[in-house]
């Protein structure tokens, strides 16, 4: 398979004329000006542009945080453009890990605990959650801090439980925003094999970034500007 | 720098509305009860002191000791004053007094029943009064003087003046020599009216003779500095040398122990009043915690707000005593400025707290008293919320702080738990205690009381009533309206009368019984609505004066298999058992049945009793006694009395208890739930980025609401833990008062363990609710 087929080339996300504005009560803001994307089935996408292009609104819309005010967007054949919360929020936990820069781990709960999370809210059973929960972190190497809490990890280490606890679901897409924005390069890249893989092994990636170095490992860059689409490059 | 302190003070309450407000309310709350509290509990501490001679003056009183059963027996003997006025130098004046009882005054065309009380000419000597006409000095010397209080004068001669007035009391004729202000709330003496004892009054002559029979109150007055044990003494042995009494030890209680400590059990002083007043010193004092606890764990729920501001301080040269003192001027500055809402809240309140409590309190800001209670009241609440915060703000380290690495509150966590865990036992004792009280009160009402006191109707005898008896009852029989009637020398609803057990064949020789006795005509048991277990009624003849009812438990206590038709002596009379009555509740309905033997008497009534027929309207009953009356006893004025509502009065001050606990429990929960909402907000605003974070996973609004409740609801469970025992052994305690009392059972925890669970579920998920459904990109935004 080479980088520009990818998949099974049917499309995962079709997003037609989406609009999102903020209004304070003076100013209307545009963040999302009726773009249109479409991202198929184990596609790994890059999204870059400056401050306020409108990169982490497309995430949390396709990632379904958040409402388009206009426009349509099609999840695996299914328009969720106007899904209520609920609906919203059972899609999302069924088929959408995240990766935030930030990391996002509850400071409270262990390594163990914060992987387990997911499942928990998808009812999964005691007994499969502990068989998951270990096959995952003995993927992402950090089986052996399972029983530390967040605090007493290196920011690469953080970010790999992070990223084991967006795939211990097995979902479909992996939402990554900035994912190595917060750790050194060797980190970085560290993280950037991860995810590379975890498309290898099927997973629809899209991924939020600053870095040209990291957009390289996708196979795609789409490059936003006041909201708008205004250039895609294929990697080659 | 004050001037600083408070500004800085003044611009942190205001710009933390919610803090701040949260916090008045609470302390607001806490100090209006805590005011209340402390009116009622000067005004029962006050009791009497208006007395000049408050600290000399006592009331001589005996234990009398009949077969082990030790009774305290206020009555004294006749002439045991007049004894004690000479020889003894330690006794500057001894005063006797008649019990208050309603006498019918008569003045011209007005009638009118006042409480009077027949007392020793130099009774103003030692007791003061506010003269408003006439001289203490001189006042009750005269025979046949009488004095007024000055409502009572009002009642009979409106604005003119009543000196030299003659009113007919009794068929004497008093004449009015003096008008005192009235009774104040506070004083145990009460009445309406005095009179005094007059030497050449041949009734009075022979009660001087009379060393046996005792009925009247005896007070001393005594020099400063006296030696109680020789006046005890002295009194001893007064009595002795008169009637050889062996089985009376008699002593003298201080004035400033009746009202508080009125209360006796085998001759020994159990309390009284002072058991309310020291339970809601202690509640006001809780309350008033409860909210100063609210401002600790809000303030330091808060601290991580303020650590920055501390850092900042502190690194601009701020020492730990100048933090400490701003935060303390923040207290103080809340509690005055709660103080100050409270005044006007107790002002507003004070008619309905007055006509709770049946006192005439009033707010006076001026008085001194008060001014050093509100001093320590604001000390008290604003150092107390104060200090922890105080301590624990100023305390932490300013490089921490400004790096960022200082996890601010993480220390307080456990203290803030602590003091939650404390409110919640203070207020689960609270419901349960309510609730205990309140089952108590319901169980005793719903006590079989032997007899059926709806539709019956008591009317005060008079003599001429009782003499045209027969006359009134075939009338009132005739009317139709009227079911049974009967008479009695007491009312149903009290005991008038006890003695030592008449002998009766197979009486043991150490036999303790002490009956109470009720002397009745015909027709007493159908009146009533009494059970006749065995044997008959009186029935009008004339062995019925040789004959005797007993009640079960007279049985019970004589051991005697076969009552009816057994002889009892009493005195020089022989009297044949003919019937047993079920026991009737006539004392406390708190207490066991006494024994009881009922006789016949078919004059000398006290009370007529009617059973009106069912459905009878009871005003055209009244209306139709109230004729008969004016027809066989029209000199007299005429009252009545519905017995159910007499038995009512047993309960009111139960039921003042229970209103007061059910309103101090309320409010300490309310106080305690804002607490919560406010500590529900703060781990809320902590744990917003978390909540977030489970929402993206995949949490529900229910699972997150579940998440912040579940911290609370671990504390409630384990308030309750510690709650229960605690209450349990508390209100175990309390119950032992009554003989007759309900068991603590567990499904009384049971539902104050649901309310409390239920009540913390409400307030945490109502602050919940709007981060629970938030939209989580908010709180993620790493921006």
């Amino acid at each position: 398979m080479s980088k520009n087929e990818v998949g099974d080339g049917s499309t995962m996300i079709k997003i037609t004329d989406l609009e999102k504005f903020y209004r304070t009560e003076e100013v209307e803001t545009i963040a999302l000006n009726k773009l249109s994307i479409e991202i198929k089935t184990g596609e790994f996408v890059a999204i870059m542009g400056p401050s306020g292009c409108g990169k982490s609104t497309l995430l949390n819309i396709l990632g379904m945080l958040d409402d388009p005010d206009e426009g349509s967007y099609v999840f695996n054949g299914i328009e969720v453009a106007h899904f209520t919360e609920r609906k919203r929020a059972d899609l999302r936990k069924h088929n959408i890990g995240f990766v935030f820069q930030s990391f996002n781990l509850i400071d409270e709960l262990t390594v163990f605990e914060n992987v387990e999370l997911p499942l928990i809210y998808t009812g999964v059973p005691s007994a499969e959650r502990v068989k998951r929960v270990e096959e995952v972190l003995d993927k992402m190497q950090i089986m052996h801090r399972r029983n530390h809490y967040p605090q007493q990890l290196s920011g690469g280490q953080q970010q790999r439980v992070a990223i084991a606890r967006a795939v211990v679901n097995k979902p479909k897409l992996i939402l990554a925003d900035e994912p190595t924005g917060n750790l050194d390069s060797s980190n970085g890249n560290d993280v950037m094999e991860l995810l590379t893989d975890l498309n290898e092994q099927g997973t629809t990636i899209i991924m939020v970034t600053h870095s040209e170095h990291d957009a390289r490992y996708s196979h795609r860059i789409i490059r936003l500007l006041d909201g708008q689409s205004v250039m895609e490059n294929i990697m080659i | 720098m004050i001037k600083n302190y408070i500004k800085i003070a003044w611009r942190n309450l205001s710009r933390n509305k919610g803090f701040t407000i949260t916090n008045l309310l609470g302390l607001t709350i806490g100090i209006t009860c805590a005011i209340f509290i402390f009116l009622w509990v000067n005004d029962e501490l006050m009791f009497d002191k208006f007395n000049t001679r408050y600290k000399n003056i006592y009331q001589v009183i005996a234990n009398r000791d009949f077969k082990n059963n030790i009774f305290t027996d206020q009555n004294m003997v006749f002439p045991l004053a007049k004894s004690l006025e000479t020889g003894y130098p330690q006794i500057k004046n001894a005063v006797m007094s008649s019990y208050t009882s309603p006498q019918q005054f008569e003045y011209g065309q007005t009638k009118l029943k006042k409480d009077l009380a027949v007392v020793g000419g130099r009774y103003f000597d030692m007791f003061t009064c506010k003269f408003i006409k006439g001289n203490p000095k001189t006042a009750l010397l005269e025979p046949n003087s009488l004095v007024l209080t000055e409502s009572t004068a009002k009642s009979f001669f409106g604005d003119a003046d009543p000196i030299n007035k003659a009113i007919k009391i009794n068929d004497k004729l008093l004449k009015v020599t003096a008008v005192i202000a009235d009774m104040p709330g506070n004083s145990t003496r009460q009445f309406e009216a005095l009179s005094a004892f007059s030497p050449s009054d041949p009734q009075v002559q022979n009660a001087m003779k009379e060393w046996q029979n005792s009925s009247y109150s005896v007070y001393i007055e005594t020099a400063t500095n006296p030696n109680i044990a020789a006046i005890e003494k002295a009194i001893n042995k007064i009595m002795y040398d008169h009637n050889h009494d062996k089985i009376s030890t008699y002593f003298t209680v201080p004035m400033n122990r009746w009202h508080l400590y009125s209360d006796y059990k085998g001759g020994k002083n159990t309390g009284g009043q002072i058991e309310y007043v020291r339970l809601f010193t202690i509640i006001a004092i809780i309350i008033l915690l409860i909210a100063c606890v609210n401002f600790m764990n809000l303030s330091t729920a808060r601290s991580e707000k303020r650590a920055k501001e501390v850092g900042i301080r502190k690194t601009l040269g701020s020492g730990k005593k100048q933090l400490i003192t701003q935060f303390y001027f923040e207290s103080l500055l809340l509690s005055l400025m709660a103080f100050a809402l409270s005044i006007v809240a107790v002002y507003l309140l004070m008619p309905s707290f007055n006509s709770l409590v049946g006192k005439r309190l009033s707010l006076n800001v001026a008085d001194p008293v008060f001014l050093t209670g509100a001093f320590i009241i604001i000390l008290f609440t604003g150092v107390m919320a104060g200090s922890y915060p105080a301590l624990y703000l100023s305390s932490f380290n300013p490089v921490k702080v400004l790096k960022g690495t200082f996890a601010a509150g993480k220390s307080a966590v456990l203290p803030r738990r602590i003091l939650v865990v404390g409110q919640f036992v203070i207020s689960i004792f609270l419901i349960a205690a309510t609730l205990i009280i309140y089952k108590q009160i319901q169980h005793v009402k719903d006590r079989d009381m032997g007899y059926n006191s709806n539709n019956l109707i008591m009317l005060p005898s008079t003599p001429n009533a009782d003499k045209n008896f027969k006359a009134i009852k075939n009338d009132m029989l005739k009317s139709g309206l009227i079911k049974e009637v009967t008479r009695t020398s007491s009312p149903i609803t009290d005991i008038w009368w006890r003695s030592p057990s008449p002998s009766y064949e197979g009486m043991p020789t150490d036999s303790k019984i002490i009956f109470s006795g009720i002397r009745t005509d015909v027709d007493f048991t159908a009146t009533m609505g009494i059970k006749l277990l065995q044997g008959k009624d009186f029935a009008g003849t004339p062995s019925d004066s040789a004959s005797m009812m007993l009640n079960k438990a007279a049985v019970e206590a004589m051991h005697v298999k076969n009552p009816v038709g057994m002889q009892m002596h009493y005195g020089q009379q022989k009297y044949t058992v003919i019937g047993v009555i079920d026991n009737v509740v006539m004392t406390s309905p708190y207490a066991p049945v006494d024994p009881l033997m009922v006789y016949y008497g078919d004059r000398g009534s006290s009370y007529i009793t009617v059973r009106l027929k069912d459905g009878i309207q009871p005003q055209k009953a009244i209306d139709l006694f109230k004729k008969l009356f004016a027809e066989y006893s029209p000199a007299d004025i005429f009252e009545y009395q519905f017995v159910d509502k007499e038995f009512g009065k047993k309960f009111i001050a139960e039921e003042l208890i229970s209103s007061l606990t059910n309103i101090f429990a309320g409010l300490a929960i309310f106080i305690c739930c804002i607490g919560l909402a406010g500590l529900a907000s703060f781990t809320i605003e902590k744990r917003f980025r978390e909540i977030g974070i489970r929402k993206v996973l995949g949490a529900t609004v229910k699972q997150l609401l579940m998440l912040i409740a579940t911290e609370f609801l671990k504390l409630v469970l384990i308030a309750f833990v510690v709650a229960v025992p605690l209450t349990w052994w508390m209100m175990h305690n309390w119950l032992q008062k009554y003989t007759y009392h309900i068991d603590i059972s567990i499904w009384m925890f049971g539902i104050v363990g649901v309310l409390i669970l239920l009540l913390t579920m409400v307030v945490v998920s109502l602050n919940t609710l709007s981060a629970a459904t938030a939209n989580p990109v908010k709180s993620l935004r790493s921006e």
